[in-house]
């Protein structure tokens, strides 16, 4: 589903990304863990097209098509979904109205029928009650006075209408309660499908417990410089990132 | 460097060319406050970059021009279906100016109850009482210095509005003037408006100024509100002439004990516009809101200057100005607040917001406080800046595209200042000349 070869990508001439290599299929679930500052959050948002970054090597199939010249917009219709790191506040837009504006938009571009505003509003409540979300986050404008983890939880909220077949989930675990996680990892395993594909990055071992990866693997220094199953994850929680700390020979 | 007295010349002798021809050249009272006005203006001549309350709007390319003197009424023949109007005839009783002069066949007939509409021109012709109550409630202005086209306009008055509301008048429809410009090129006219609002009365004015087509022309308003006790006013106006217009607009309230005087101006239009409103808070719980919001691209300059006076215990001020500017369009705001010493317990917030969605627009802004009382509650903010790509990326990120993620963060920047509207068609008429404003996509 998703064939990533040897992107280098830069931001203000500067390499963060040095040659990544990563093919996820589809019904995969995979973790990407990494120090701090190792190219994660940039390679969440290359993948969702921001222009900010400079893919300058590399390409990026997604289900067989080079998405890299695609606006953040297209990306998104084909299916690929970015929960942020840091989900942005937008005043004066509800909730409800960014949900239906983007879900239609998205349909538009796939050639599908809009929905209306019955059948988007009875979809939501379905979702909204799944996710734990009270029904008056709806009406408040997008992340605006939310706190961290509502925040996080609006952005899987925003995944679970757009039902998208690529989900790259940036930290989405940071700033839970216990709670909160446990709902989240069940919006994303609800999700997850023999059609679609998890990416998780997290610093936290825990998170995979919920939502269990087929693979983990390590970013540093802009590379994936290891690969394995779920165990890989424990052994980083004990020894932490000693070996991946020098720079490519 | 034009010097004033070449900026002068082309108005002193419109002048002379309209001195005959104006409304009450036979009242003595006018006579002489039009040769105040003049002889005032010849001595001061257009703002200048020197003129401290006009150094961010330049009149240069308004002095370019060869207007016409204000002597005749437009020949163009229109009807009403050529006007556009804000609300229908359910909703409003509605006056009709086209090119400065009142237009009685294109005016809605019939009087609302407790009201007096005229015009200028037809006050001045009726009995003397009628004639020297206009005396009155023209507003002595500190004509010095900074309001040479008030100074202008007394000159040159040439027609405009007058609004008498009884007291204990509750009006169910708004009243409507529509400005309108029939297509006359350099045209140039100077209304002298009069709202008064009897004790315990409330009332609607609405304000459109548009036009039919792109043309060059000038036009310099002075309104003079008198809000008596208890008395609301809402006062709302958009101004969307075509981009080639010039408007210069002063509004004077002064707002009586427990009366409120509410405003909202959404401009979109013209050239240059620049709007002066003052309001004087005279009596204890006195209030008035000062909003608004503009709209510019390409060339447009728009400029919204306020003064509030505080000057008794127990009055507020609340004013919000939202600004949108694309293309190398630019925008000022300067608003000034002055607390006067025994103007304990005043409360005035003023907030200034401007969005810029190109590179090349600009905004300028002057916010003052100045504060003689002890006892008061002040604040003001002005911000500015480019629209929030962080905003914009997360849109997008979830299938907006750029024109509809931008036009969803800028509606939503604006609509915030239109929910302050006190009337439901009126909102819902805002959002949409932004909604289409948006529509085209500035840049
Ligand atoms: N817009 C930018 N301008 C300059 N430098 C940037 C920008 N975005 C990212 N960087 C730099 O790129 C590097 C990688 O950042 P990135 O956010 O991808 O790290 P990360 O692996 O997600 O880290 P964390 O675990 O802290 O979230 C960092 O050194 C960061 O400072
Ligand atoms: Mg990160």
């Amino acid at each position: 589903m998703l064939e990533i070869k040897n992107l280098h990508a830069e931001v203000e001439g500067k390499s963060i990304l040095k040659g990544i290599n990563l093919t996820i299929n589809k019904g995969e679930v995979h973790a990407i863990m990494g120090p701090n500052g190792s190219g994660k959050s940039t390679l969440a948002n290359v993948l969702a097209g921001r222009d900010d970054y400079e893919v300058t090597e590399g390409s990026i199939f997604f289900d067989g098509k080079d998405i890299s010249e695609l606006e953040p917009e297209e990306r998104a219709g084909e299916g690929i979904f970015l929960a942020f790191q840091y989900p942005v506040e937008i005043p004066g837009v509800t909730n409800t109205t960014f949900l239906k504006e983007a879900l239609n938009a998205q349909r538009k571009y796939r050639g599908e029928e809009e929905l209306d505003g019955m059948e988007f509003v009875k979809m939501l409540r379905g979702k909204t009650k799944e996710l734990g979300i009270k029904d008056d986050m709806l009406k408040r404008a997008v992340n605006v006075g939310f706190s961290g983890g509502e925040k996080k939880r609006n952005d899987i909220l925003q995944m679970a209408v757009l039902n998208p077949k690529l989900a790259v989930l940036d930290e989405t675990d940071s700033g839970l309660d216990i709670d909160a996680l446990r709902i989240v990892a069940d919006g994303v395993n609800k999700l997850r499908s023999e059609n679609n594909a998890i990416l998780v990055i997290t610093h936290y071992q825990r998170l995979l417990n919920y939502i269990v990866p087929d693979q983990v693997h390590v970013l540093a220094h802009g590379e994936i410089r290891r690969s394995g199953g779920k165990e890989l994850a424990l052994e980083l929680e004990e020894k932490g990132y000693a070996d991946y700390s020098g720079e490519a020979a | 460097m034009m010097t004033s007295a070449n900026d002068q010349d082309l108005f002193i002798a419109h002048f002379d060319q309209a001195k005959n021809h104006l409304p009450g050249a036979d009242i003595d009272w006018l006579a002489n406050l039009r040769n105040n006005g003049l002889s005032l203006f010849k001595k001061v001549g257009l703002p200048s970059a020197k003129t401290e309350l006009w150094k961010f709007t330049s009149l240069n390319p308004l002095r370019k021009q060869q207007f016409l003197a204000p002597v005749t009424k437009a020949e163009k023949s229109l009807s009403v279906t050529d006007l556009p109007r804000l609300l229908d005839e359910t909703k409003s009783h509605r006056l009709v100016f086209v090119d400065g002069f009142y237009s009685e066949e294109l005016s809605d007939k019939g009087l609302p109850k407790g009201v007096r509409l005229q015009s200028f021109a037809a006050a001045l012709q009726s009995e003397p009482a009628v004639a020297n109550k206009l005396q009155q409630n023209l507003k002595p202005r500190d004509l010095a210095q900074e309001q040479p086209l008030v100074a202008l306009n007394t000159a040159l008055m040439t027609d405009g509005f007058i609004i008498e509301i009884a007291k204990d008048i509750s009006l169910d429809k708004a009243i409507e003037i529509l400005h309108f410009g029939s297509g006359t090129p350099q045209s140039s006219y100077h209304n002298r408006n009069v709202i008064t609002v009897g004790a315990g009365s409330k009332a609607t004015i609405l304000e459109q100024v548009a036009d039919r087509e792109s043309h060059v022309y000038f036009s310099n308003s002075v309104t003079d509100v008198t809000l008596s006790e208890n008395a609301t006013l809402h006062h709302y106006r958009i101004q969307e002439s075509n981009a080639s217009a010039f408007h210069v607009s002063s509004v004077q309230a002064d707002v009586g004990n427990g009366s409120s005087y509410d405003s909202f101006i959404l401009n979109t239009g013209g050239r240059m516009a620049r709007s002066d409103i003052n309001v004087n808070l005279v009596a204890p719980n006195s209030s008035c809101h000062i909003n608004g919001a503009y709209m510019l691209k390409d060339d447009q300059h728009c400029d919204i200057t306020t003064r509030v006076d505080h000057k008794t215990p127990h009055t507020s001020c609340d004013e919000v100005i939202k600004g949108i500017l694309a293309g190398k369009s630019r925008g000022v705001f300067q608003g000034k607040i002055i607390v006067h010493e025994q103007a304990q317990k005043t409360v005035g917030n003023q907030s200034h917001r401007a969005m810029l969605l190109s590179d090349t627009a600009e905004v300028d802004v002057k916010p003052e406080l100045e504060i003689f009382a002890d006892d008061v509650i002040c604040s003001h903010g002005c911000t500015s800046g480019q629209i929030d790509e962080d905003a914009l990326f997360y849109l997008r990120s979830r299938g907006l595209s750029r024109e509809q993620a931008q036009s969803l963060l800028v509606n939503a920047f604006l609509a915030d200042a239109v929910e302050a509207l006190q009337n439901e068609d009126l909102k819902d008429l805002f959002l949409t000349r932004i909604a289409s404003w948006l529509g085209q996509n500035p840049q």
